[in-house]
């Protein structure tokens, strides 16, 4: 069978049209709307308007976006190191100075130069 | 997907981030922020407060923590000298402390009983008392 004899036959069957009995063609037909119906709905709402935004702003910002968080996340990771070290400075100075505040002496013993130096040199005598 | 986890990830940051802004910027906690306990205990700080710097503020409340676990001599003595202290510049304290830390490690026994010694040094002859503070000194300590 030549080329243009297959045509020819393919054309006739065609022209012929496809004929199914009607509980066929709506069997199908049903299975089709079915289908359709289950087909999961298209991305709306939030996430749409989301994924848009994410969308315009990669466009310009993208770059951007991805240089700025790992800095925006470096810099609260400093102010949180920064905030404890005040935090554990402040205990320090709270331990040491609850000590000078109930201590034996008055706070203007502790500021006398000249007290500290006899304090000294009593004990150098001694 | 990522860039939405990205955009969620950086909400997420600077909310963080303004949450913290106030504790790092300062003038936390005021005065009206303290509980009813700290600010019976911190009562003579009251008119200075607004002054004080943060970390002097978290200082304070660590005093104030340590309070109902002093004696009541101790107790009494904080009250007593918490004006004086807290008027000191940066400096004085830390000579004060220096001085503290200095004489503290001196055993008991050896160290004697502080205040007579104190009261001992002040009944001594202003011109005697003169000879153990060099002049420089004196001057450093005025400024």
């Amino acid at each position: 069978m030549n080329e243009p004899q297959f045509g020819d036959k393919i054309r006739h069957i065609l022209n012929q049209g496809l004929s199914l009995d009607p509980r066929k063609a709506e069997r199908l037909k049903a299975a089709r709307e079915l289908a359709l119906a289950r087909k999961r709905p298209e991305p709306v709402g939030a996430l749409a308007w989301a994924g848009d935004m994410v969308g315009d702003l990669g466009g310009w910002t993208g770059l951007s976006l991805r240089v700025l968080a790992p800095i925006v996340m470096l810099l609260i990771g400093f102010g949180a190191i920064y905030t404890w070290q005040q935090n554990q400075r402040a205990d320090e100075l709270a331990e040491i100075d609850a000590q000078v505040l109930t201590g034996d002496l008055p706070i203007d013993a502790y500021l006398d130069r000249g007290f500290q130096n006899w304090l000294k040199t009593r004990a150098a005598e001694q | 997907m990522r860039r939405a986890l990205l955009i969620l990830a950086l909400c997420l940051a600077a909310g963080v981030a303004l949450a913290q802004a106030p504790k790092i910027k300062g003038g936390r906690p005021a005065w009206a922020e303290l509980t009813v306990e700290q600010q019976h205990i911190l009562a003579p700080l009251k008119a200075d407060w607004e002054t004080l710097e943060q970390v002097r503020r978290r200082e304070w409340i660590g005093i104030a923590k340590r309070y109902p676990n002093m004696k009541p001599q101790e107790q009494e003595r904080v009250q007593k000298r918490m004006q004086a202290w807290v008027k000191l510049t940066p400096e004085e304290r830390r000579q004060a402390r220096e001085n503290y830390k200095r004489i503290a490690k001196v055993p008991p026994e050896e160290r004697g009983n502080l205040r007579e010694q104190w009261a001992e040094y002040q009944a001594l002859p202003p011109n005697e008392r003169q000879n153990f503070a060099p002049p420089q000194a004196t001057a450093k300590k005025k400024k």
